[in-house]
């Protein structure tokens, strides 16, 4: 089977994001990329199960009742005339919609525990799809792009490389995510950001990992893909754990964990500040790595019930009504572990705002919580320019001091959006981890001086990234004039001579 | 009053630049030049130094530009033409969004010819020639129907003499008051401490 010429990751890239094609023009890519997401993950499971099924008849022949039997014992139970070939037999079909909706729920059925409500809010059968004929004609065309041999998720076929196609759902999130303009900020940070707070947060082995806001859980994954063993080599030994509010969104990231073979992520919906649902014996669960990409400055986030939160998170203030970043920020600290860190991507209100949040400032700072605070080029999120700032709070921090790194100036740049290049990304880490100064770029600092900031973390305070300005010497300048002086009159001279020739 | 006649009857050749498959990436080692739209500096009047070089192994000889071609900007709004000439031995070819045209050096010479086109008539001409939705572009017969008046040899370098020596004038201007600009600002900042 090796011998089958296996597409590059661009081309299975590619030949989803055509699969996209079907649904354009129909409606927004905000509501197409669920289906298409869903269909990917339908095909992922149904080839997965091609597989096992093609596997067992080979080791027990004929033995029909003994392969069920094992079959039933997977990852994932495909009840039957539940796999992507069946809906392929069955595309001309009047009722398609309705058919593919049917398997949906037998699987969702079938593995309750997995996958209870994450096809929840999809329906194949629903009038978004256009009218029946449409809506038929559209699904025809989406079962025979999944049909294409590029789109042949069998594990077989990859040598269990499943990075690929987690890959490639990330892929689809990411592309999703860029054109969905404002909105896209909202389910996906982008990779070269998310893979920069995992290299900071460097989980080690047995972690337990949490994302509050984890959107479609992509910034969770890349964490625990940094996670490491004493040797220092990758880890499958982590917990996952998140919340996400959108339940659409949530739904993806319950797709994405089990795309990355990271089946035993739990992944709850609901608002964290609200109705945090990560709870271990009545209080708020606890972690030694807590990362996040909350909504910059969200309205609404909860203020009137901040005051009696049940689980005291606010004793340090209570943020503002209108802007939710602190909220975010205190929830995170209070479900870290003594020992753990915090890393979260902010906007840089976060660094100076004043009033209620200053004085969250101010405590966070005196109970030496601080550890670094590091500063983002423009322009590299979806849907907004501004540039953001990443804090990262270690609880068992031994220094007192605050590193303040200005990475602003280090970018690709991009025709819409700014991106982190590879050499970037790591100085910023090398820099972290050895709490590095270097000129124009990064700073140590001691709590005095911020207190003498007033709690201001204002990157420039204490970074000096001003070059000096070239000494101008006014002489040379002086003398270039008159030489100039000089050579304007041997040209109008010069020209006056032409303009005689002509006669004018 | 002098008649005016095609640019293509006076031309040996218009033709397009060299149109590439791809985005034209600049490659250190590469061995051809390309004059692409970014390089026209000093108000459209001359090749800047950064022109990016590509590898030449599969462009044919035929679009290595000679002194005394006049290149033409055909897309976009800024529709000017300078006239070109070798610096060094290197070669270079023009991109896809010029025009190339070779006149007949008997008759016209290139200067003029280019500082003709870069007048009001004939920029007149091809706004009411343009085609294109977003990115406005002159097609090739437009180019060659362009009305030229043609004067004597002697006149035409006369005359792009004294355009050229006009551009030099505006070019000494603008960096005296550069120059006069950060000298003041310097003094002003001096004067603070004393």
């Amino acid at each position: 089977m090796n011998d089958i010429k296996r597409p590059t990751q661009e081309q299975i890239n590619q030949t989803l994001w055509n699969a996209c094609d079907t649904f354009r023009g129909a409606f927004d890519s905000s509501e197409y990329k669920n289906y298409i997401l869903v269909f990917m993950f339908i095909k992922y499971l149904s080839d997965v199960w091609k597989d096992t099924y093609q596997a067992y008849k080979e080791q027990y022949g004929d033995n029909e009742e003994l392969i069920q039997r094992k079959l039933n014992r997977e990852r994932f139970v495909l009840p039957e005339n539940c796999t992507f070939d069946y809906l392929n037999e069955h595309k001309n079909d009047s009722d398609i919609g309705e058919k593919i909706d049917k398997v949906l729920a037998q699987i969702e059925e079938k593995n309750l525990e997995k996958l209870d409500g994450v096809f929840r809010n999809i329906s194949f059968n629903s009038d978004k799809l256009g009218q029946t004929k449409d809506r038929n004609r559209r699904l025809k065309n989406l079962i025979n792009d999944f049909a294409k041999p590029e789109l042949d998720f069998r594990p077989s076929l990859w040598d269990d490389k499943q990075d690929i196609l987690g890959e490639a759902y990330m892929y689809l999130l990411e592309r999703f995510a860029s054109g969905a303009g404002k909105k896209g900020g909202e389910f996906f940070t982008p990779k070269e950001v998310s893979g920069l707070l995992a290299k900071l947060m460097a989980p080690e082995e047995g972690a337990r990992i949490c994302d509050p806001t984890c959107g479609s859980a992509s910034l969770l994954i890349k964490v625990a893909e940094e996670a490491t063993d004493k040797e220092g080599k990758p880890t499958h030994n982590f917990a996952l754990y998140g919340q996400e509010s959108n339940g659409d969104t949530w739904a993806l990231s319950k797709m994405n964990c089990f795309l990355h073979g990271m089946d035993s992520a739990q992944i709850e919906w609901c608002d964290t500040i609200n109705n945090p649902q990560l709870i271990e014996g009545g209080s708020l669960m606890k972690f030694d790595v807590v990362v996040a990409n909350p909504p910059f400055s969200l309205d609404k986030w909860g203020y009137e019930n901040a005051e009696a939160d049940r689980y005291k998170r606010f004793l340090r203030g209570v943020p503002p009504k209108s802007k939710g970043d602190y909220a975010f920020i205190l929830h995170m600290i209070e479900t870290t572990l003594p020992t753990g860190k915090v890393g979260v991507i902010v906007p840089h209100g976060v660094l100076f705002r004043g009033s209620a949040e200053g004085k969250i400032r101010q405590k966070l700072i005196e109970e030496n919580l601080l550890e670094a605070v590091i500063g983002l080029p423009q322009n590299l999120f979806y849907g907004t320019g501004i540039p953001a700032a990443i804090l990262v709070f270690n609880k068992a921090k031994k220094d007192n001091r605050v590193l303040f790194i200005d990475a602003s100036k280090d970018y690709q740049d991009g025709k819409k959006q700014n991106t982190l290049r590879e050499q970037d990304i790591a100085k910023i880490v090398d820099t972290y981890k050895n709490f590095k100064v270097i000129d124009k770029y990064s700073e140590i600092v001691e709590p005095k001086d911020i207190a003498d900031n007033d709690y201001n973390l204002n990157i420039p305070r204490y970074v000096d990234t001003f070059e000096d300005e070239e000494p101008v010497d006014i002489a040379a300048v002086q003398e270039e004039i008159d030489s100039l002086e000089k050579e304007l009159l041997d040209v109008r001279a010069e020209m006056n001579g032409y303009l005689k020739e002509l006669g004018l | 009053m002098l008649k005016k006649v095609p640019l293509k009857t006076i031309s040996k050749s218009v033709s397009s630049g060299f149109s590439f498959r791809e985005k034209i990436k600049n490659d250190p080692n590469g061995n051809i030049r390309v004059i692409q739209l970014k390089d026209f500096e000093n108000n459209y009047t001359s090749i800047g130094e950064d022109c990016y070089t590509v590898d030449g192994t599969k462009i044919k000889k035929k679009y290595i530009l000679n002194s005394g071609d006049i290149l033409f900007i055909s897309k976009g709004s800024n529709n000017y033409a300078l006239s070109f000439y070798k610096k060094d031995d290197f070669p270079s070819i023009a991109s896809s969004s010029l025009f190339v045209i070779r006149v007949d050096k008997s008759v016209a010479y290139p200067p003029y010819i280019a500082w003709y086109i870069n007048q009001k008539k004939i920029q007149t001409y091809l706004k009411t020639n343009e085609m294109g939705t977003y990115v406005p572009n002159i097609n090739k017969s437009t180019v060659e129907q362009m009305p030229i008046e043609l004067p004597t040899i002697e006149k035409q370098m006369l005359i792009a003499k004294i355009a050229e020596l006009n551009n030099k004038e505006q070019n000494i201007y603008h960096r005296i008051t550069e120059l006069k600009n950060i000298e003041t600002q310097q003094q002003l900042l001096k004067s603070i401490s004393k």
